[in-house]
Formats: C-alpha cells, sequence, structure tokens
C-alpha cells in the first residue's frame, strides 16, 4: 500500500489526446465527420519513424500543449468541448469498428502526481470513451 | 518489445483526505473505515507538508487486478457519499488515488464504466507515479525511432 510519505509534486506537459485507429481508415473522411481538424493523422500503412505504431490508420487531435500542469484542466476542458459537439459522429466511429480512445500523456518525475478535475471526469465518462493513462519517465 | 504495452506494478487504489488541522480518529470514525496511513498535521514524513492526512484503499494483498481494487474501492465510496460530501464542505480535500510503479510509457486503461461511477462520485482522481527501473528499450525508441527492433 502506498503510504504517501513524500511530499506530492506535480507531472509535466499533461497532454489529452483523442486517439482514433482502424486498418482501413481514412483521414480526410474522419476530419469531415468529426469537422475537426486532426492534430496530426496517416492512412494505413507502416511508419518507420513509429515503429511501435503499428499500420493502421490513425488520427490525433491534441489538448493545447502549453505545457503547464496548472493548466490542464482548462487545455483538456477545452478539447473536451469540442469532442462533446462531435459525440454523436464519435459514437458512429465506435460503432463502426474504430478503436477510439482518450490518452492522458505527461512526463512523470521520480514521483509525481497527476490531478484528473472532476469536471474533466464528467465530460470524460459523457463521452462514454475508455480512459488511457501514460505517463513518460525520460526526461525532456 | 514484444507484449504490448508495459503495465503498471504494485498499484494501490486509495481514498485521500487532508486538511491542515485533520484529526484523522475523527475520519475513521465518520467514515466507519480502518486506515492505511492516519497522520497527524505536522508529521515529518508528509504528502502535503505540514497537513494532517488519511488514507484507506486496496492493494495486490486484495487482489492484484487493479480493476478489482477499483471496483472495491469505488464501491466503498458510493455506500459514504454522504459523508465525502460533508467532508468536502468543511474544508478537506477529498481525491482518489492510483498508485503505481510505472516503467516508461506504461498504460493504465480505465473503462467507460469506471469512468462513470468516479464522475459520479464527483471527486478528482490522480494518479501517484513512483518511477520503476528505466526502461532501456523504450529509451532507445526515444532516441532512435527509426530504428525497429524485433
Amino acid at each position: 500500500m502506498e503510504t504517501y510519505e513524500e511530499a506530492e509534486a506535480l507531472w509535466g506537459g499533461p497532454t489529452l489526446t483523442l486517439k482514433i485507429t482502424k486498418s482501413d481508415l481514412d483521414p480526410e473522411a474522419v476530419t469531415r465527420r468529426l469537422r475537426l481538424t486532426p492534430t496530426a493523422s496517416a492512412g494505413p500503412g507502416f511508419d518507420p519513424y513509429a515503429p511501435l505504431s503499428g499500420s493502421d490508420g490513425r488520427w490525433f487531435l491534441d489538448s493545447d500543449t502549453s505545457g503547464r500542469a496548472s493548466q490542464f484542466t482548462t487545455a483538456a476542458g477545452d478539447l473536451l468541448v469540442r469532442l462533446t459537439a462531435a459525440s454523436a459522429a464519435i459514437r458512429d466511429l465506435v460503432d463502426e469498428g474504430y478503436s477510439v480512445q482518450l490518452i492522458v500523456r505527461g512526463y512523470s518525475g521520480p514521483r509525481s502526481t497527476a490531478l484528473v478535475a472532476p469536471e474533466v471526469l464528467r465530460r470524460i465518462a459523457d463521452l462514454g470513451l475508455p480512459l488511457v493513462v501514460v505517463p513518460s519517465t525520460n526526461e525532456r | 518489445m514484444t507484449g504490448g504495452p508495459l503495465r503498471w506494478e504494485n498499484v494501490s487504489v486509495a481514498l485521500i483526505v487532508t486538511r491542515a488541522d485533520l484529526v484523522p480518529d475523527e475520519i475513521t470514525s465518520r467514515l466507519d473505515w480502518e486506515p492505511a496511513v492516519a497522520r497527524t498535521p505536522g508529521s515529518p514524513s508528509a504528502f502535503r507538508p505540514g497537513v494532517g492526512c488519511w488514507v484507506g484503499g486496496y492493494d495486490d494483498s486484495f487482489s492484484t487486478d487493479p480493476h478489482r481494487q477499483l471496483d472495491a474501492l469505488l464501491a466503498r465510496l458510493s455506500r459514504r457519499a454522504t459523508v465525502l460530501a460533508e467532508l468536502r464542505a468543511e474544508g478537506c480535500t477529498v481525491q482518489i488515488d492510483i498508485a503505481a510503479d510505472v516503467a516508461n510509457r506504461a498504460e493504465f486503461t480505465l473503462a467507460p464504466a469506471e469512468l462513470a461511477t468516479i464522475a459520479g462520485l464527483g471527486l478528482p482522481l490522480s494518479f501517484t507515479f513512483r518511477s520503476a527501473v528505466p526502461n532501456s528499450e523504450a529509451v532507445l525508441d526515444e532516441l532512435f525511432p527509426h530504428l525497429k527492433r524485433t
């Protein structure tokens, strides 16, 4: 059991990302259906610069990465408002077999705490998507 | 790298209650719950320096499946929703925390049903990352992303 004997420290550069993948994903079709412009996207095929990403087509939309933990709630909230406006189209994609996930990433020091505010959790829960938490332990 | 994404290790899930003038025994009594940690304000080792801290929850000794730990914790919290709301109204900081040893890029996924239950409780959710031994493969991935290894 964690005994919380060390002082908490915030993690760095937290980002919330919507990630959509499917073997035959057409990025332009997803962009059109969600009426949102992706941060990055790629059609199906192996990317030698991202060998661990697999060969599925992929479409990503990031929250504003101004990078301060204190701004995560605002940045994530802004993204979630945009996703909530597209929630019907997002549900359609899930029903059609697309993998749709929300991903929280951040840089974690030797010990750090990442906080997700109740209002952010509420919006994530309303979207009905899984939330993947991925700390990066490498220094930038 | 094989076997899919890395997992979080030694996970524990907890309710954490802190306040500058916290009386841990009072929290224990009102929640009717034996804490794993009960520290009065000013204890030398402190999550929040100078602040009293009450922690209750589950770890590997209950189940090595973090989702089973979380389900059990959320059931306990749901039964105590009224007291938790009172504690917050009285100025306590109340949060759900998932602590784990994490390697670089090790993933943990919360299911929609888990998120809905947590959102319904209206409590913040936090993650406490204890660094695991640096993952040399992951370091290489960051330095040399163009190198494909099998």
